[in-house]
C-alpha cells in the first residue's frame, strides 16, 4: 500500500513535467513547428506511454490524472505571469492564457491523454 | 532499473520531442516580439505636383526594425491624414495582389502617390508649410514563421516629414 502510494506520487510528479510542456506549447501554438492537431496526437501518445512506463494500470491512470492537475496549477501561474509580463502579446496568446481557457484546454488535453490510456489498456491487455 | 528505463524510453522520447518543439516556439516568439516592439515608421513627402483640379503628393514610407532576420511582408496601409486640425481624408494603400513588399534586412520602403482634390486640395494648399501634417497609419504586417502567417495591424502616428525642395 505504502509503496504504491510512493510510486503514485513519484509518477504524478514525473508525468506533470511533459504535461506542463505540452500545455505551454498550446499557449505558444502560433509559433509551433508541428501543426496544432499533431500536438493533440502527441498528448494521446503521452497518455499511452505513461501506462507503458509504469506497467501498472492503477498507477498509470491516476498519475496521469494527478500529473494533469499539478501541471494545470503551474500553468495557471505561468500563463498569468506571461500575460502580465509581455504586454503587447498578440490577442491569440492573450486569450490562450486566460483562466477559463486554461481550465477548458487542460480538461481537453486530459481527455486526449485519457484516450491514450485506454488504448494502452487494450494493447497491454492483449499482449 | 534497466527495465524501468526501457519501459519509460517512450515517455522520455515523446517528452524530448515536445521540449524541442517548445524551445523552438519560445525562440520564435521572442524574435517575433522583438520584431514588433522595434518597429518604427517614418513618413515623408518627396514631391508635389499641382494641376488645375488636383494635387498629387508623393509619399515615402520607411519601416524599420532591429530584428533583421525575420521574414515579414506588408500587405496594406490604412492612412489617415490631417493638417493642422483639418481632416485630409482616409487613403487606403494596397499593393498588387495584396502585397506591397517585404522586409529586407529589417527595412521596408514604399513609394506611392496620393491624389487630393476638392476641399482636401484647398485645405492642403492653404496650410502646407504653415502647419504640420500629421498621420495615423494602420500597417498590415504579416510575419511568416514556418508555415504560419501571423497578421497584425499596429497603429503608428506622428508627423509627416517634408522632404521636398
Amino acid at each position: 500500500m505504502k509503496s504504491t502510494l510512493r510510486a503514485l506520487a513519484l509518477w504524478s510528479v514525473i508525468f506533470s513535467v511533459p504535461f506542463f510542456l505540452i500545455e505551454l506549447s498550446f499557449l505558444l501554438s502560433p509559433f509551433s513547428v508541428f501543426p496544432t492537431w499533431s500536438l493533440y496526437l502527441l498528448t494521446s501518445i503521452l497518455g499511452f506511454s505513461v501506462i507503458i512506463a509504469t506497467s501498472d494500470f492503477r498507477i498509470g491512470f491516476f498519475s496521469n490524472l494527478e500529473g494533469a492537475v499539478i501541471a494545470t496549477v503551474f500553468y495557471v501561474w505561468a500563463g498569468n505571469y506571461l500575460l502580465q509580463r509581455v504586454g503587447n502579446m498578440p490577442a491569440v496568446m492573450a486569450s490562450n492564457a486566460a483562466l477559463t481557457s486554461v481550465v477548458t484546454k487542460s480538461i481537453t488535453l486530459y481527455v486526449f491523454s485519457l484516450l491514450g490510456n485506454l488504448v494502452a489498456f487494450l494493447v497491454s491487455g492483449i499482449i | 532499473m534497466k527495465s524501468l528505463l526501457k519501459r519509460s524510453g517512450f515517455l522520455i522520447g515523446i517528452s524530448a520531442l515536445i521540449a524541442v518543439n517548445l524551445v523552438i516556439q519560445i525562440v520564435r516568439f521572442n524574435s517575433y516580439t522583438l520584431f514588433m516592439k522595434g518597429l518604427n515608421l517614418d513618413v515623408s513627402v518627396t514631391a508635389l505636383h499641382k494641376t488645375a483640379t488636383s494635387v498629387d503628393v508623393d509619399f515615402l514610407f520607411n519601416l524599420s526594425t532591429n530584428e533583421k532576420d525575420v521574414h515579414a511582408f506588408v500587405s496594406g496601409i490604412q492612412f489617415l491624414l490631417t493638417i493642422g486640425k483639418v481632416d485630409l481624408g482616409y487613403h487606403p494603400i494596397v499593393g498588387a495582389q495584396d502585397m506591397m513588399g517585404s522586409f529586407e534586412r529589417g527595412k521596408f520602403r514604399y513609394k506611392t502617390t496620393i491624389n487630393f482634390s476638392g476641399d482636401q486640395m484647398v485645405n492642403l494648399l492653404k496650410y502646407l508649410g504653415k502647419k504640420k501634417m500629421s498621420y495615423k497609419a494602420y500597417v498590415e504586417i504579416h510575419v511568416v514563421q514556418g508555415k504560419n502567417d501571423m497578421r497584425s495591424v499596429p497603429l503608428f502616428s506622428g508627423y509627416v516629414r517634408e522632404a521636398f525642395k
